[in-house]
């Protein structure tokens, strides 16, 4: 035990065993701390500063734009004329929030694909697939994002457009789809990537928990197909 | 001497590099780390009764590494905690080695003061 080579030995074993020892603890503390440490908290009180910041440009460009319009009317009113150019970019706005016509802009795009990760005991196999919830889940952050149009598989979401399983499929505006699933939002593409990357938000569930594929890019000029369905209503009349 | 100075420049050189490992290789490396141990403790007590083997030591502190962390990649393919019993059979292991070395220093302690009745009552 005493002489020179069992020395050497044993102090490589030592020095590899010390070394595996600390390289353990420290990544489980990473691994257990990241998420709660305050650095993230400031990080996260700064963006929202910055998003509040923009917010309120955006509600004072839009007054300032009502107010024009206002005067708009009612110069056209004075005037008495038909006022059918006014009229017709109303039209424009309103058929780009009903999805009636293709719009362009920029923005970001999500390609989510099922999880190739192996599936853990005690978990089930069908939290590595993706499910309407997890679409409808991103759609609603995107959408709190201020997103203006949004479609998945080229498919443009609408007012009255629903996000479905049907067995292993999912339907989204009365078509069937299957992964991967390419979301397609215009808006500011920093905050939409801001919405969906939030810690603990919906993509760092489903990649952290269950190993999901998903791939958020951002685009200059993105470019959304206008809803391809016929709108029409059977039973909603304009009330007086 | 040489083991202490071993142990700190292991630590040293683990907590200087930024490198984390990836929390799927967690438990791997605990089952590793903990059949080391075992084999150091296993080889300790061999050296007291003067049974120690350098080549049985060493087989000991890889093999059993190696095959601890088989088994728990075997059980997650199978859907069995495997690593529940590898680390059981460990811990049990490190405790007889303990008993005996235990054994070993107190009948050396009560030699040397010569209580062998005492000594006696506790065999």
């Amino acid at each position: 035990m005493r002489d020179k080579k069992t020395q050497i030995t044993l102090a490589v074993l030592f020095f590899i065993l010390s070394f595996a020892i600390t390289m353990q603890v420290k990544s489980i503390i990473k691994n257990s701390s990241a998420e709660k440490s305050g650095i993230t908290r400031v990080e996260e009180a700064k963006e929202e500063l910055v998003k509040k910041d923009l917010q309120i440009e955006d509600l004072k460009n839009r007054l300032l734009a009502a107010t024009n319009d206002l005067d708009n009317y009612r110069k056209e009113a004075e005037q008495n004329t038909d006022g059918a150019k006014a009229m017709a970019s109303e039209l424009e706005r309103y058929k780009i929030l009903a999805g009636l016509t293709n719009v362009e802009g920029k923005g970001i795009t999500v390609t989510l694909s099922d999880s190739s990760a192996e599936t853990e005991a005690g978990k089930s196999v069908a939290s590595y697939i993706i499910h309407d919830s997890d679409l409808r889940t991103i759609v609603n952050e995107l959408r709190s994002a201020d997103a203006e149009a949004i479609s998945i598989n080229g498919e443009r979401l609408i007012a009255s457009s629903e996000i479905r399983c049907v067995g292993p499929t999912i339907i989204i505006n009365g078509n069937k789809y299957v992964p991967p699933f390419n979301i397609k939002a215009i808006g500011d593409p920093d905050m939409l990537e801001a919405a969906l990357k939030l810690k603990g938000g919906i993509i760092d569930q489903l990649k952290s928990l269950y190993g999901f594929d998903i791939v958020i890019s951002k685009s200059a000029n993105l470019k959304i197909e206008k809803y391809s369905g016929i709108v029409s209503f059977k039973y909603a009349k304009p009330a007086e | 001497m040489i083991l202490i100075f071993a142990i700190i420049f292991g630590s040293t050189l683990a907590l200087m590099f930024d490198i984390y490992l990836p929390p799927q290789f967690i438990p791997y490396a605990a089952m590793m780390i903990l059949a080391s141990l075992d084999s150091l403790f296993g080889a300790y007590t061999a050296s007291l009764n003067g049974k120690y083997n350098f080549a049985i030591f060493i087989t000991g502190f890889f093999g059993n590494a190696l095959i601890s962390a088989l088994l728990i990649f075997f059980g997650k393919k199978v859907g069995l905690d495997l690593y529940l019993a590898a680390s059981l059979v460990f811990v049990m292991r490190i405790f007889q080695n303990f008993a005996i070395s235990r054994r070993y220093f107190l009948k050396r302690f009560m030699k040397n003061n010569d209580n062998e009745k005492i000594f006696e009552k506790i065999e």
